[in-house]
């Protein structure tokens, strides 16, 4: 594992993670500000998840239409090994440098 | 059926959208969208009309950081360019001409109207003026006027020594509050070397620091210089040091003598800063004295047994700016100092105490200093500006023109490549790619042309101003160019993007020929560019008409060869008797000159722009009258004819009888043609009309003619103002120039000649502004006439090679060649007579924005837009002829060939 993550492409992976079955570009959005509390620009979300998809970290794949999407498909993105083992590496980075912080961050991670 | 997101964010989406991800984001946003919708319907809508343009763009950059498609595409474009060189130069040279007109009046707009002074955080700085209700006409000495554009209230800039002190005490420890004059002439001398004209400033102590000017050499003025009995010290400007003393560092520490008085230079100011009025009617500072040695350099007589300047709670003459902290609210600071004011005022007996509550203290702008120079030039400047950015269209158009012309001729290709599956983006994008790198080079050329333009246009505007108000290439200037060549890429792209986006791979592909023609944007083009073409057309031929006009006027007199120049006694003595006789050895001295032929002296140089006038009474009536102060042989000298009486001479001098001579429309208006020995009076003068001489146009040839006299300039009971002596030399001009100087020097070598140029510089001057105006609007006119030509040509040769299978038909069928001549002018006769309607209708409405620029022309003059049409027409028929031309002389048999079919 070469590159480390962006801090926002950690935050879609979990997204992505977090959705399973379901992870597509309108669900994503609203997985990311439900749990952030923070809007986020559809724009960067689409740029990142291409960048993902060329690092191997997610594929994407044309998924069904509905009505409220005016009769779109969606395409949906899920979490390969690579990201899986990415967002591990994440984890255990933040974990070590955080060990022993518990008393200034917060509570735990 | 369920609701929509808003139809045109939607519709703008799906065009930018590259095809792999439309589906996909606008299905995703759609939903976003419906979801949002059930908080806020409103804050749904924004939110998806700002998604329409913020995904495109995120996409985009992604595209352009990741795939390199934009240097793809730029090496195709640039390939492209490179083997068709004439469409790029020619498409270069338009966009450059558009972008260097755009930069060049933005550029001289930017540095008149909007360039701040030279000086740290000048946001910060705040001309002090007040109200003065009771006593607006009195008592102020040399006040500026400004009104608040807040509430319109009327202001005045000057206050007396004393009010300064105390608003000074009440102020500082919010604010740094300095006091200044300004000095129009003083006499500069150097050792031996000759007198040197300078203008200036004095200003308090703190004025260096409150402005934080800083020394490019030894130091600035400090309150210590301010004092009574410090040691007279002066600060020069770079510019004025540079130019005088050929930037000598050792004149630091050097005294000098300022109208005769020793000074010593304690330091040079830093580049650029020349005072608080770059130009206009206070000229660049030269030279900046402590406010204390405002007696000695200020035009004023002083009671010896008075307080003096500093003292005089009634001699309004220093001016106040203050530099205010961002922190402080000025509201109620210029409320608590109206107060100090009032007082200062009451106090003094300036306004009484019931008056003084309409006496208050305003802060205005003071980031540019003194404005008289933008008041003149932004009416100019309006116009330029419309008339450049006609320009930038017309060379936009022109370029979409041709654009559409050659992508018309590739819509089959388009449509293969539409067909297996490019997007529309994929299309469109080569051609915003092209225009843009069309668009850079015009704006490196456009930039390089606003440098050799830019200059005389900002001078023409100014009359010349301080090196701080010089045109230069700076950052925002190449920002203009920037944004100008943006816009030129964006709008020559755009028609035929949208052409090409549409192209349908199911009707085009296969399909040849046939059809009207040329696409309807094509003649859309067409028509815009013939209609702004026309207000540039019609304003070129106001404009030399107006120059025309302006040339036919007789000013009366003749200005060959005759030369003008000034002098100033008060700079060597405030004794108004000895000021005059100073006058007297002047002229004296000139006329005994070899070289320099006959002498005389005059109050205003006539055609200068400057004038006098008066009220007198005759036989008991009221007139005005213009008034004119000369020497003896004045009217011979200059040329103007004696029509009855006599020429006033070397007798009528002060203490001779009061005698005057008037012009021929005083003797016809005001004393019925029978003006020789009437009496009539001015002021306290009771004076008698000796002679009558011709009309001449006093201070510019725009003004009519008014009754006017002309009074013996050392007859003036109070001493003359200004005195301007004329001399028509034998002698070669530089000589001539050298032989004033030395007679000027040898009657007091602390005066120095000044203003000294020719009568023909001042007509010139004088119509400056029209020449400017005539120059670039018939340039600018001619270039619109040319590439709404090349244009004209483009389509009708385009119409043709469509229609040449129909052409050819009729031909075969026995059609005369003159009739497909007309078959084919008469469609583009009918673009033209659009385009020339809206044109007049464009002319017409910008007609009064010129109206008081123009002479002896109105801006709806029928023969000018009569002309104007006429022209446009020619124009029109003369690109369109070759083609129609060709299209007569086809051979039917070649036009029916089968891949014309």
């Amino acid at each position: 594992m070469g590159e480390t993550l962006g801090g926002f492409e950690k935050l879609l992976l979990l997204a992505v993670l977090q959705r399973g079955d379901d992870a597509y570009g309108a669900a994503l959005f609203e997985e990311i500000e439900a749990r952030t509390g923070r809007g986020v620009a559809p724009g960067s979300v689409y740029v990142a998840l291409r960048r993902l998809e060329k690092k191997g970290l997610v594929r994407g794949h044309q998924g069904d239409a509905s009505p409220e999407r005016g009769g779109r498909p969606k395409k949906r993105y899920r979490l390969l090994p690579a990201g899986l083992e990415a967002l591990r590496d994440a984890r255990r980075e933040w974990d070590a440098m955080a060990d022993g912080l518990d008393a200034v961050l917060g509570g735990e991670a | 059926m369920s609701p929509r997101p808003p139809r045109l964010a939607e519709a703008l989406l799906r065009l930018l959208l590259p095809r792999e991800r439309r589906d996909e984001v606008l299905g995703d946003l759609a939903e976003a969208w419906a979801r949002r919708r059930a908080r806020s319907r409103f804050g749904a809508a924004a939110w998806y009309a700002a998604q329409a343009v913020a995904v495109p763009v995120w996409l985009a950059a992604e595209t352009v950081a990741s795939t390199s498609w934009g240097a793809g595409d730029a090496r195709r474009s640039l390939r492209t360019l490179w083997r068709t060189p004439r469409f790029t130069a020619a498409a270069v040279a338009s966009l450059a001409l558009g972008i260097g007109a755009t930069t060049t009046i933005a550029g001289a707009a930017d540095t008149i109207l909007a360039r701040p002074l030279p000086v740290e955080r000048p946001d910060e700085l705040a001309l002090v003026y007040h109200s003065w209700p009771d006593r607006w006409e009195g008592g102020q000495y040399g006040s500026s006027q400004a009104v608040d554009p807040t509430d319109g209230l009327r202001l005045a800039s000057n206050v007396s020594y004393p009010a300064f002190r105390a608003l000074d005490e009440a102020a500082s420890d919010a604010i740094q509050l300095a006091a200044y004059a300004f000095v129009r002439g003083m006499a500069v001398v150097d050792g031996d070397r000759p007198a040197v004209a300078a203008g200036g400033m004095v200003v308090s102590g703190d004025y260096f620091a409150a402005l934080r000017v800083r020394a490019a050499l030894g130091r600035t003025l400090t309150p210590d210089d301010d004092r009574a009995g410090a040691p007279p010290v002066a600060v020069l400007a770079h510019d004025f040091w540079r130019r005088t003393f050929a930037g000598d560092s050792a004149v630091v520490g050097r005294t000098l003598d300022l109208n005769g008085r020793p000074f010593q230079v304690v330091g040079v100011a830093q580049p650029g800063y020349a005072g608080l009025s770059p130009g206009g009617f206070f000229g660049p500072s030269d030279v900046i004295l402590p406010l204390a040695a405002a007696e000695w350099v200020l035009p004023l007589t002083l009671d010896p047994s008075g307080p003096g300047l500093q003292g005089a709670g009634d001699l309004h003459w220093v001016r106040l700016i203050a530099r205010v902290p961002p922190d402080v609210a000025v509201a109620p600071l210029a409320e608590s100092l109206g107060g100090e004011l009032r007082a200062a005022l009451v106090a003094h007996g300036i306004v009484t105490a019931a008056a003084a509550p309409d006496v208050h203290v305003r802060f205005l702008e003071g980031r540019r200093g003194l404005d008289s120079l933008r008041q003149g030039a932004e009416g100019p400047l309006r116009v330029l500006g419309v008339v450049v950015v006609f320009v930038l269209l017309i060379a936009c158009g022109n370029l979409a023109t041709l654009l559409l012309a050659r992508g018309a001729s590739r819509r089959g290709e388009l449509a293969v490549r539409r067909a297996v599956g490019a997007g529309r983006w994929d299309l469109a994008r080569p051609l915003l790619v092209e225009s843009l790198i069309l668009a850079g080079a015009g704006a490196l050329v456009g930039i390089a042309l606003a440098t050799q333009v830019g200059p005389a246009v900002t001078t023409a505007l100014t009359g010349g101003a301080s090196s701080s108000l010089a045109f230069r290439v700076d950052g925002r200037l190449l920002g203009a160019a920037a944004l100008a060549a943006l816009v030129a890429a964006v709008a020559s792209s755009l028609p035929p993007a949208v052409r090409a986006m549409r192209v349908d791979p199911g009707n085009e592909v296969g399909a040849r020929g046939g059809g009207s023609g040329f696409p309807a944007a094509g003649r859309g083009l067409i028509v815009l560019q013939i209609a702004l073409s026309m207000p540039l057309v019609v304003g070129a031929a106001l404009f030399l008409r107006t120059l025309g006009n302006l040339a036919q006027v007789d000013p009366g007199f003749d200005s060959e060869g005759l030369v003008v120049f000034r002098v100033d006694p008060s700079f060597v003595t405030r004794d108004a008797d000895e000021q005059t006789q100073l006058y007297g050895r002047v002229l004296d001295a000139l006329r005994a000159a070899p070289g320099l032929g006959a002498a005389s002296a005059v109050e205003n140089a006539l055609l200068s722009g400057w004038q006098s006038d008066t009220d007198v009474e005759i036989d008991g009536v009221a007139h005005h009258m213009m008034m004119n102060a000369v020497g003896p042989g004045f009217f011979d000298l200059v040329g103007v004819p004696l029509r009855s009486g006599r020429e006033l001479g070397a007798a009528d001098r002060g203490g001779a009888p009061d005698v005057v001579v008037v012009n021929e429309t005083a003797n016809r208006r005001l004393f019925g043609g029978s003006a020789v020995g009437r009496r009539f009076r001015v002021g306290e003068r009771d004076v008698e009309v000796v002679g009558v001489v011709g009309d001449t146009r006093y201070r510019s040839l725009r003004d009519e003619v008014e009754p006017t006299f002309h009074d013996p300039w050392d007859q003036r009971p109070d001493g003359i103002f200004t005195l301007h002596f004329v001399v028509r030399p034998t002698l070669p001009a530089g000589e001539a120039e050298a032989a004033i100087r030395d007679v000027v020097a040898g009657v007091d070598p602390g005066m120095p000649v000044m203003a000294l140029r020719t009568s023909s510089d001042d007509i010139a001057r004088g119509s400056t502004r029209e020449r400017l105006f005539a120059r670039l609007l018939s340039a600018f006119g001619l270039f619109a006439l040319l590439l709404a030509g090349i244009g004209l040509h483009g389509v009708t040769a385009f119409a043709v090679a469509r229609r040449t299978g129909e052409i050819g038909v009729r031909l075969a069928l026995g059609a005369a060649p003159l009739s497909i001549v007309g078959m084919v002018l008469r469609q583009i006769l009918v673009l033209a007579g659009l385009g020339l309607a809206l044109g007049l209708v464009g002319a017409w409405a910008l007609g009064p924005v010129v109206r008081s620029m123009l002479f002896e022309v109105a801006p709806s003059d029928p023969a000018t837009l009569v002309l104007a049409a006429l022209v446009m027409v020619g124009a029109t028929l003369a690109s369109a002829w070759w083609p129609a031309r060709r299209a007569a002389r086809l051979d039917p048999r070649t036009a029916l060939a089968p891949e014309h079919g």
